[in-house]
């Protein structure tokens, strides 16, 4: 197992425990020190409004922002274009709402950075695939022709020796320089950037122009995917197993079937806590972090070997677990704390999201437009 | 009527990839009376946890035989309470078995038979199955947590989750569900191999108790001579499927010769008594007390001399003010010191929880995020790079060996790690093959490592640790579930390694391999030490022992007794000190006369 106690609970075992203090009093304490708790996927902050919020809810919010995003970047060009604003709008509830449960800190560590690629890849396929579109076209790349050395290479030169000086990281530190030196120069204007000392002259000039539309487009899928794939973060990030069961109860299901869903998202739990362990076993085999990016690929290929094998073991004892329990023979089954109330709270953000899902999708309402015949936002 | 009756029950899992396994359990027949704590033994293999599939009809309702060879894989009968369990197609509400609620069965894993996740949820599942209104499922539930020990987590219990506890803290937890249920019979399934001696005992006390209270019958596989000793009525020994001793546990037990034939788990007692040729009432001592009594009028011969610790030798490992938080903010580490020396042999000892793994894993660089000073070889470990070279100085052997496994063949898992360090094929290939003539696994260099024994697979990942050549290797846990003779096996090399020049630090609870191995010893306790030192000064401090909450192996509290009883008498600590003060021999001759018996 990964650790060896949870800290304070571990250290309840034992004698002499409650020393000079009421057994009562200790317990509050335990109560009050147990700030985090595991969620399908890592955990969340104990107590946050989030958290308080009824599995229903949190399902018909993942159903609502899923189906208005894939409306709103889906909205033809005949009718005013994707819902641009409409999207970001959507993209910072769902951030927000990550960040109050406090589960952000995890969340930047891994998931955040995890999805980025996949929404930069969408942005960029959507862009690519797109050349056809009518309408004014923009320049999106602009070679000037030549290497301009200046400003923007100094930078890049200090950031890399910088980095590489702290981390060690040769690759990492080259890729960070090379994409600030794009950063500095693509932007530019064709006579190259201002405090250019030296061109190194290099090919004719070339001007990358993309349709302004495959621009809006491209941005709104990659937008919209992030909405979807973040509400799902959001639902796993602050549910647990009893949550599922209790509101499938709720909706009529029978608890067999309810335990079994809920089970499903349980073992993405289970799942990540064998990943924990077995990457901690590989780096104690020198497979170390920081070495080149295709060595970790393959490390991470030969992951599988041990949680493959592990999964299939669990699987048969949580079979037999399952069978000892009295699982196949339970008759009628009674609920025990499983449940929980359905708040005005909850009726308030359903009612929101309905609202939200009627003005966009049934009256056809798109926060671009609205905001461009405000001239708040570009037409 | 019998509570249990198994009458010549034969039994072969399925076969997916052609051919017949061969049977795991071979005409096995007994019977356990109501009411009765009932003991099975067996090394690794023996079929002990097949036996506990069967009497609970998991065996042939949940590893089916193939549909029309019914009687090629299952055979013979299993009554519980006059009720067939073991029958095929039964009517389930008729039968007896697991799923009739009045057979309970804890397996080896908790970890495995988790299926929630909170406490809360995980003690009461079983009791929603049951259909018991909701206080009657509060109370029981409170009731159950209380008696395993784990009462201070009540008010949490709807928080943590199972996988937040510690090892032994697991064991409790699934105890405490099956507790709850009240079954009629409950078969235990090495309930308690990751808790500390001091827990061991009071877990089992406490089920002995529900035991007596409610009319519960018991079936207990353990390995742990004391606790069978103590509580159970009488003991069931298998081997390789077969049963080889069934009676009364003192009976059993005095069969010094059958233990070892098979790999068993003797007491010190009894090894002392049976290597030093003590007698009680015509056989080998059982009990400190009947080996007090089998000690009068024997001459004890004064130690040789106590082995040296040497000060002075170099530091390898320096841990001071160590300090660290787990990502949830509980603090698992507080103000740490110790120190390892070349060439040490140091057991790190302490309850459950008290925060032994993470001190190790601190020192081996895989919890980087801690506050204080830790050096390793003089480098500090905070240093990011010095964090990276780490596996090449210090190597890690984890407790679960399945966790660690990445290559579908023998040779390729003890290379990988060598490959990581970026070793030519030439000296990959030398220190493989070198790696395991050292673990007797040569002759296994092309098998694929998930289908070895569970002792070998323990043995690969050692080699495959000992091929980096690290000066410093650390064992989380070395013979948790492992039975007598796997665990002489690995302590034995560990103790070639240690006389080669390796450092070894273990993580573990079985002090019996404290006494004999270890030459100095770490005590943790509450995520602080409390003691480190010579591992003879540790066991002759019964105060501190105490207060560290370890119960002192069978040796040290024999010779205890005996310093009371007989002022001046020499203070031994382990079997072979025992065998050589009685018999005369060196120390290191009676060690090594026991790890012969132990190889035959």
């Amino acid at each position: 197992m990964s650790r060896e106690s949870s800290g304070r609970s571990g250290q309840e075992e034992g004698k002499g425990k409650g020393k000079g203090k009421g057994k009562e009093e200790e317990e509050e304490e335990e109560r009050a020190s147990k700030k985090y708790v595991r969620t399908f996927i890592y955990s969340m902050r104990v107590g946050t409004p989030v958290e308080k919020l009824h599995a229903i809810t949190k399902i018909a919010m993942i159903l609502f922002f899923s189906v208005i995003a894939i409306y709103m970047f889906d909205i033809p060009f005949s009718r005013g274009g994707p819902d641009l604003l409409g999207l970001i709008l959507l993209l910072s509830i769902v951030l927000i709402l990550l960040a109050v449960a406090r589960t952000a800190k995890y969340l930047v560590s891994s998931y955040l950075i995890m999805a980025l690629p996949v929404l930069i890849g969408e942005f960029l396929w959507w862009l690519v695939f797109n050349q056809g579109l009518a309408g004014p076209r923009i320049p999106l790349y602009v070679w000037p022709g030549y290497f301009p050395i200046g400003v923007s290479t100094g930078l890049a030169v200090l950031a890399f020796a910088l980095v590489y000086l702290r981390s060690g990281r040769l690759f990492s530190s080259a890729l960070l320089a090379a994409l600030l030196w794009f950063a500095c120069v693509v932007p530019a204007p064709l006579d190259g950037p201002p405090f250019t000392f030296y061109r190194i002259p290099a090919s004719p000039a070339v001007i990358i122009q993309v349709p302004q539309e495959a621009v809006d487009l491209a941005l709104a899928k990659a937008l919209g995917y992030g909405v979807l794939i973040y509400a799902a973060f959001l639902f796993l990030l602050t549910t647990r197993d009893a949550e599922i069961v209790g509101a499938l109860l709720q909706l009529k299901v029978k608890f067999k079937q309810a335990f079994f869903a809920a089970l499903m998202f349980r073992n993405l739990n289970t799942i990540l806590l064998d990943y924990d362990n077995v990457r901690v076993a590989q780096r104690a085999r020198a497979a170390a972090a920081g070495r080149n990016p295709l060595k970790r690929v393959i490390d991470l290929g030969y992951m599988s070997v041990p949680l493959i094998a592990s999964m299939i073991k669990r699987s048969t004892e949580m079979g037999v677990a399952l069978h000892a329990r009295g699982f196949e023979t339970a008759g009628t089954v009674t609920q025990y704390r499983e449940t929980r109330s359905f708040t005005y709270v909850d009726a308030v953000i359903i009612s929101l999201l309905l609202f939200f899902l009627v003005y966009v999708v049934i009256m056809g309402n798109s926060f671009t437009s609205l905001a461009a015949r405000w001239g708040i936002w570009p037409r | 009527m019998a509570a249990i009756e198994v009458k010549d029950l034969w039994w072969r899992y399925p076969s997916f990839v052609g051919g017949d396994n061969p049977f795991a359990l071979k005409g096995v027949s007994f019977e356990v009376e109501k009411e009765e704590f009932f003991g099975v033994i067996g090394p690794s293999g023996a079929g002990k946890t097949t036996l506990c599939y069967a009497l609970t009809g998991i065996i042939p309702r949940v590893f089916k035989p193939p549909i029309g060879r019914e009687s090629e894989h299952f055979k013979g009968e299993v009554r519980v309470f006059g009720k067939t369990a073991g029958e095929l197609a039964a009517n389930r509400e008729e039968a007896g078995g697991a799923d009739s609620r009045r057979v309970g069965l804890l397996m080896q894993d908790p970890e495995n038979q988790f299926l929630r996740m909170d406490l809360l949820h995980e003690v009461a599942f079983g009791m929603e199955l049951m259909g018991l209104p909701p206080d009657e499922i509060e109370r029981r539930a409170k009731e159950a947590l209380e008696i395993v020990g784990l009462g201070s987590l009540w008010r949490v219990a709807d928080l943590v989750h199972p996988s937040e506890l510690s090892g032994g803290q697991k064991q409790r937890a699934a105890i405490a569900s099956f507790l709850a249920l009240r079954p009629d019979v409950l078969v235990l399934d090495e309930p308690t191999s990751d808790l500390d001696p001091q827990g061991k005992l009071d877990v089992i006390r406490a089920i002995d108790n529900i035991r007596r209270e409610h009319d519960l019958t018991l079936v207990l596989v353990e390995h742990n001579p004391e606790v069978l000793q103590r509580y159970a009525d009488r003991v069931l020994a298998l081997d390789s499927g077969k049963v080889v001793a069934y009676g009364p546990t003192e009976d059993v037990y005095s069969d010094v010769e059958l233990f070892e034939r098979y790999g068993l788990y003797a007491s010190d007692v009894a090894r002392i008594g049976h290597r030093a040729g003590l007698r009680y009432m015509g056989r080998v001592p059982l009990t400190v007390e009947e080996a007090l009594e089998a000690l009068k009028g024997r001459e004890l011969h004064p130690l040789a001399e106590a082995e040296p610790i040497d000060a002075g030798r170099e530091e390898v490992i320096s841990v001071r003010g160590l300090n660290y938080w787990y990502e949830d903010g509980t603090q698992a580490l507080k103000d740490v010191n110790l120190t390892v020396y070349e060439g040490d042999f140091l057991a790190i000892i302490g309850q459950n929880g008290s925060g032994k793994t993470t001190v190790t894993r601190v020192i081996s660089g895989i919890y980087p995020k801690f506050k204080g000073k830790v050096t390793v070889m003089g480098k500090d470990v905070s240093d990011k790079k010095v964090a990276r070279s780490l596996p090449g100085i210090v190597g890690y052997v984890f407790q679960n060996p399945d966790h660690q496994i990445f290559m579908r063949k023998v040779y390729d898992e003890v290379a990988y790690g060598l490959r990581n360090l970026g070793l030519g094929a030439d000296q990959v290939d030398l220190r493989v093959k070198e790696a395991l003539a050292w673990v007797g696994l040569s002759s296994k260099i092309d098998e694929d490592p998930m289908f070895l024994g569970k002792g070998e697979k323990r043995r690969l990942a050692v080699a495959s640790i000992m091929a980096m050549k690290p000066r410093i290797l650390i064992v989380d846990e070395p013979t948790t579930g492992q039975d007598f003779r796997m665990s002489e096996d690995i302590m034995s090399l560990l103790k070639k390694l240690n006389g080669q020049g390796t450092t070894v630090i273990t993580v573990t609870h079985d002090m019996t391999l404290v006494s004999e191995y270890a030459r100095r010893v770490v005590v943790m306790r509450r995520g602080t030490t409390v003691y480190e030192g010579p591992t003879r000064s540790f066991f002759a401090d019964a105060a501190l022992m105490e207060r560290a909450g370890i119960t002192p192996p069978m040796a040290v509290r024999l010779s205890q007794e005996l310093v009371r009883a007989r002022p001046g008498t020499p203070f031994l600590i382990s079997v072979p000190e025992w065998v050589a003060a009685l018999t005369g021999e060196r120390v290191g001759q009676a060690a090594e006369g026991m790890e012969r018996l132990a190889e035959a």
